[in-house]
Order: structure tokens, then sequence, then C-alpha cells
């Protein structure tokens, strides 16, 4: 058995002990629901991180930065504007309330039914379009990462979707959370890893390292060229692509803030 | 099982009581407080994020001077968004320490009130 299906195992497992313990403390509709209301701070702060660093948000970025240089890394800073934005405008009125989802806020303060109705309603439509993006990634990786234990890309999907019905159906909102609290650990774990590995190869020499990134060499069309990840114009041609640099800016920022209570504020 | 079913806005007596809240000096102040916070903290944080894909599309000469080694004007700038947002929330968290202890004051002052009745 290869090392990336032996972890890829380990996890599956660690994360469905966690179900397995999260569904037997859990009864009633708000313990499933909300967790019993009862998540803290610095633990929902964890597992939103974990909500974030998907398949689409943590590997795409690092890919784009990797094959763009400079015009990936703004998809980095406008994910990350978006936060602030988010911060200042929707969490901040929220705060006092007492209540702890978006729909509990606009129940208190509009008539209950049609609200939760509609934020039932708009969660789902919302995280549909954000399952589909992040169900293709996660096949994908897991065909990836088993390529040679003979399971397809479909096999792939089918199980990453069974699996995250069991976290969801049988572990309610208390499973989930600590599910995102490992999965953010893990992550940070393993990108500060990576970091230092990557550092050590230019012997912890930053200036070194911002060399190498000025002038990367690859094969294009059978011609080597020699590019600098530092500089835009990698995606974007200048002055040509200008306004479309600056529009994949405002997209980033205002784009992330729509998703964001998709995928933050619902468990927020 | 279910949290109890008051709607504070449903509720004519808490009603009431609530208005006379919401006319105070002390929750006008209490909201211009936080509109000063915000709303300049929120407009700095835009347009320092939208000028760099403006710089960046507009004075592409000026963003890739080198600062540090190879390092350019525009990733610096772009690092920086990082370093500037964290500040805000740090901002903000300080401040909402502030706004808690008024809201605090604010409900005192309204059981006080409510007991002298």
């Amino acid at each position: 058995m290869s090392i990336a299906l032996a972890v890829f195992l380990a996890f599956v497992a660690s994360t469905l002990g966690i179900t397995y313990w999260a569904a037997k403390r859990s009864r009633g509709a708000s313990a499933y629901f909300a967790a019993g209301r009862q998540i803290t701070a610095w633990q929902n702060g964890f597992a939103v991180a974990g909500d974030f660093m998907s398949a689409a948000s943590f590997l795409g970025i690092v890919g784009l930065i990797a094959l763009q240089g400079f015009d990936g890394l703004l998809y980095a800073v406008g994910g990350f504007v978006a936060f602030v934005t988010i911060l200042l405008l929707v969490a901040e009125p929220l705060r006092n309330t007492g209540k702890y989802t978006m729909g509990d806020v606009l129940a208190y303060r509009l008539r209950p039914r049609p609200v939760r109705a509609l934020a039932a309603l708009s969660t789902l439509a919302t995280i549909l379009f954000y399952m589909i993006a992040q169900m293709v990634g996660a096949g994908a990786l897991v065909a990836l990462l088993l390529a040679n234990s003979g399971i397809s890309y479909n096999m792939a999907v089918t199980g990453v979707g069974i699996l995250m019905m069991i976290y969801v159906v049988f572990g309610g909102m208390l499973a989930t959370t600590w599910v995102q609290i490992v999965k953010a650990m893990m992550l940070s774990m393993c990108a500060l890893a990576l970091t230092v590995l990557v550092m050590r190869h230019f012997h912890f020499r930053l200036g070194d390292f911002l060399a190498a990134a000025s002038r990367v060499a690859y094969h294009q069309k059978d011609q080597l060229v020699v590019r600098d990840f530092l500089q835009s114009g990698l995606r974007y041609k200048p002055p040509d692509d200008r306004f479309d640099f600056l529009e994949s800016g405002i997209h980033l920022w205002d784009g992330r803030t729509a998703a964001h209570p998709g995928e933050v504020l619902y468990r927020a | 099982m279910n949290p109890p079913a008051t709607h504070g806005a449903q509720n004519l007596q808490d009603q009431g009581k609530w208005d006379r809240v919401a006319t105070s000096a002390q929750f006008q102040d209490l909201l211009a407080r936080k509109r000063a916070f915000i709303i300049p903290a929120f407009l700095f944080f835009i347009v320092y994020y939208l000028l760099l894909p403006i710089l960046v599309g507009y004075a592409p000469k000026l963003m890739s001077t080198r600062v540090l080694g190879t390092m350019t004007l525009a990733y610096l700038f772009a690092l920086s968004q990082f370093l500037v947002g964290w500040t805000i929330a740090g901002f903000y968290l300080k401040a909402s320490v502030k706004f808690d202890c008024l809201i605090q004051d604010l409900l005192v002052k309204l059981d006080d009130s409510e007991g002298g009745e």
C-alpha cells in the first residue's frame, strides 16, 4: 500500500470516528443542525478556516500562483479582502444579536416561517453550485492520489459524495465542525512543512528564492522560455488586458463576498 | 426542546421598551461611534485593495520596479494587503470591546429605569 493511500485511509477512518462520536452525542434538531449552539468562537474559527481551505481555494490558488505567478496571486488577495468586507459589513451588525445563524437573525427580526424557508432555499442553491466544483476537485484529487490502485474518476466522485453524506447525515453540525477543525490543522501543518522544505532548497535565503522566482525557465511549445513570476503579465498581457485584470480584481472581491455567506456565514 | 418562541419585536411591552432605547441619546451615540469606525475602515481598505489592480494595469512601469532584491513593488503591495487587512481586523477587535462596554452600560441603565417605574 502506498503512503498516499495509507494517509488517505487514516484520515477517512479518523473522520468517521468523529462522526460516530458526534452521532452518539447529538440529540434533537438544534443539536443536529447547530451543534446545540455550543461551538466556541475558536472552534468555529478553525472550522471556517477548514471550510475555506477547500480543493478550489487551497489547491486552486497554489496552482494559479505556480503557473501564472503574480497574476495568480490576485486570487489569494481578492478572497482575503472579502473576509475583511464580511467582518465589517455583515458580521459586525450581526454580532450583538446573540444569534448563531443567519436564519436565526432574520427570523428574529422578520416573520419566521417565510424567512426560514427562503434561507434554506438560498443556502441550498448556493451550496449546490459550490458543491459541484468541490466534487469535481475532490474526485480529480482522489483519482490522482490513488492513481495506481485502480480507482477511476467516477468511482472517486461517488465515493467522496457518499462519505460527505455520511458525515452530514449521521454527524450533523457537530461532526462536520470537528472534521473541518481537524482538516484545517492538518492542512496548516502541511503548508508549513512544504514552506520549510522549499526554503531549505534555497538554504533559507529569501533573496535566493525570489531570484529564482524572477527567472523561471520552462518549455512551451518545444521552446525554452524564461519568465519572471514576480511580474504581472503571465495571464493578463499589459497593456491590452489591464481592464480584464481590474475586472478580475473587482469580481474576486465581490464574488467572494457573495460566496462566503454560502460557505461561511451558514456556519457563523 | 426548541428555544422559547418569544420574538422581541412582536412583544408589545418589549416594543415600547426598545422604542425608548432606539431614541435615547446614548444609543444614538453608540450607533454614531460604530459608523465612525466601520465606514472609514471599510472605505480605506477597499480603496487600498482596488489600487492594486489599477496600478498594476495602468502604471506597469512603476509597479515592476525592483524594491528588495528581485522583489517587485507590485508583489510587495499585494502581500501588504494581508498585513493591512489583519491590522484593520485588529483595530476592529479593539473597537468592538469599547462597543460592548457601551452596550453593557446601556443595558444596565435600562434595567435601572425599569426598576424605578
